[in-house]
C-alpha cells in the first residue's frame, strides 16, 4: 500500500466512525494474520459476546482491532485475557460502559511480562511515551467501541468520561515496591504475568511531601479517600491506591505492611451520615443497606468507611521518584485478575 | 456495505452481523388502543418521569392495556422474562433513566 494509499485508508475508518478520535493503523490481512498468530488461538474463536449489544469478539476481530491501536503481535494474549477477564460477572462490564459516570477499564500488568513487553511502571506511568500502555489500552478501548457497540454518546453516555478512555494500562512497579504484588498477594507466583481489570476513574492525585511516617502520610490519603463525589461511600465496591516508590519506601520505613495500611485507612477513611445524606449517591442504592451493616443509620454522626471490608482497598506501587501517590476511585463493582497464557 | 474495504485488503473491526441488524425499527402507524409497556430502570425518579409519560399518553391514545414492569437494578440488563412478556404483550416500550 502506497502512502498516499495508507492516508485514505485511514480516512475509510475515520469515516465509519471506527476510531478514538486519532488515526488508525488500516488493518491489513497480513497484520492481523500476525497478531492472530501471536494470540495461540483460533481466528474465528469467540472470545467474548462483547456489551453492551452483544457484538461476537472474535479472535480475528480483536486482532483488527489491536493493529489499528498500533500494537505489536506480542500484545495478544494480554488483550484477549484482559477482555475475557472483563466479562465476568463481579466486574460488570456492561454497567461500567452504559454509565454517566467517569469510570472505564484500567488494565494493570503484574510479572514477567512486564519486563518482557517494556510496559511503563515508573516515572509517568499514567502518561505517555510507551508503545506497549498506549497501545494495549488503546485496544482494549477500540474494541470495545467497535464490537460491543459502546459508541460514546450513543450508547455509552458518561457525562464526561475521561482521557483513560483513549488507553488506560499500566504496570506495577514491583522492584520499587517494599511489599508483595499485587498479583502475588492475590494468589499468583511472582514469576506469573497476570493482568488485572479494574473500572476507574482518572487518578486523584494525593500530594505529600510533608509526612515523615506511616501515621501522618496515611491521614492525609484517608482525606482522599472518603470524598463524598466518589461512588464508594455509598456504593462500596472496591477502590484502588497506588503509591508512588517514595511515599511506599517512607511507609514501610515505619514497619507497616498492606493489612496495617488497610486497617488504618477502614478507620479513618470515614464520613458522618448527616454529610452523606447531603447528596452524592445517597438515596435508594444506598437504601439497599448497600453500607456495612453495622452502620447505625439512625444516629447522623454515626461514621460510614468508604468500603465495606478493609480488604476492598487494593494496593500497589507504581510511578516515578516525587512524594505523590494517586487514589483510582471506582464504579462500584470488583477488579478482576487472570493469568496471561504465554 | 463494506467492499471498499474488501478491494483495498483491509479487514474490518467489527460484528458484521451485528451492524448490518443494528437499525432502528419502523414506525409505527398508529397507537390508539395499542399495548403501551413501561420499563422503569430503577434509577432514582425513572418511576416518576415514567409515570407521567403514562398518564400523558394515556389520556391522548386511550391504550388497551398498560404493561409496567421494572428492572431489579439499572445497571444490568432487565431479566429475561421481563422482556419477554414486554416482546410478547406490548405494541411497543418506553424506558427511561431518572436521576
Amino acid at each position: 500500500m502506497r502512502i498516499d494509499e495508507t492516508i485514505d485508508a485511514i480516512e475509510l475508518y475515520y469515516a465509519q466512525g471506527w476510531t478514538d478520535g486519532l488515526p488508525v493503523v488500516p488493518p491489513t490481512r497480513v497484520k492481523v494474520q500476525a497478531m492472530v498468530e501471536h494470540s495461540g488461538r483460533a481466528a474465528s474463536e469467540v472470545i467474548a459476546e462483547l456489551p453492551p449489544q452483544g457484538g461476537k469478539a472474535t479472535v480475528e476481530r480483536i486482532a483488527t482491532n489491536a493493529v489499528m491501536a498500533g500494537c505489536l503481535p506480542e500484545y495478544m494474549p494480554v488483550i484477549l485475557t484482559a477482555l475475557e477477564a472483563m466479562l465476568e460477572t463481579r466486574f460488570n462490564l456492561r454497567g461500567v460502559l452504559c454509565s454517566t459516570h467517569v469510570s472505564t477499564p484500567l488494565l494493570i500488568l503484574n510479572g514477567p511480562i512486564v519486563q518482557a513487553l517494556h510496559v511503563n511502571s515508573g516515572h509517568n506511568v499514567f502518561g505517555p511515551g510507551w508503545r506497549a500502555n498506549a497501545t494495549i489500552g488503546r485496544a482494549v478501548q477500540l474494541a470495545l467501541v467497535n464490537i460491543g457497540g459502546a459508541q460514546p454518546g450513543v450508547l455509552d453516555k458518561a457525562t464526561f468520561g475521561h482521557p483513560g478512555k483513549y488507553t488506560y494500562c499500566i504496570a506495577e512497579n514491583e522492584a520499587a515496591s517494599p511489599w508483595e504484588p499485587l498479583h502475588v498477594e492475590r494468589g499468583f507466583q511472582r514469576e506469573e504475568s497476570t493482568v488485572t481489570v479494574y473500572p476507574a476513574e482518572a487518578p486523584h492525585n494525593i500530594n505529600n511531601h510533608g509526612s515523615q511516617n506511616a501515621h501522618d502520610l496515611l491521614t492525609v490519603v484517608a482525606d482522599c479517600l472518603s470524598i463524598l463525589g466518589s461512588n464508594h461511600m455509598y456504593l462500596g465496591g472496591e477502590c484502588f491506591l497506588v503509591f508512588s516508590p517514595e511515599h511506599a519506601a517512607t511507609i514501610a520505613a515505619s514497619g507497616w505492611r498492606k493489612q496495617d495500611i488497610r486497617a488504618f485507612l477502614y478507620e479513618h477513611a470515614r464520613q458522618p451520615v448527616r454529610l452523606l445524606q447531603v447528596g452524592g449517591m445517597y438515596g435508594t442504592e444506598t437504601h439497599r443497606n448497600l453500607w456495612p451493616r453495622w452502620v447505625n443509620r439512625a444516629d447522623p454522626e454515626a461514621l460510614v468507611p468508604p468500603v465495606r471490608r478493609a480488604e476492598d482497598l487494593s494496593i500497589l506501587v507504581a510511578g516515578g521518584a516525587g512524594k505523590h501517590s494517586v487514589f483510582l476511585p471506582g464504579w462500584g463493582s470488583r477488579s478482576v485478575t487472570r493469568k496471561i497464557p504465554l | 456495505m463494506w467492499e471498499q474495504f474488501r478491494r483495498l485488503g483491509l479487514l474490518l473491526p467489527i460484528d458484521e452481523d451485528l451492524a448490518r441488524q443494528r437499525r432502528a425499527a419502523p414506525a409505527l402507524p398508529a397507537l390508539h388502543g395499542a399495548v403501551a409497556g413501561f420499563l422503569d430502570n430503577r434509577k432514582n425518579n425513572a418511576d416518576r418521569l415514567l409515570a407521567r409519560i403514562r398518564d400523558m399518553m394515556q389520556a391522548h391514545f386511550a391504550f388497551a392495556d398498560i404493561v409496567w414492569r421494572a428492572k431489579f437494578i439499572y445497571s444490568r440488563t432487565a431479566a429475561p422474562e421481563i422482556l419477554e412478556e414486554l416482546a410478547e404483550r406490548c405494541r411497543f416500550v418506553i424506558t427511561a433513566i431518572g436521576d
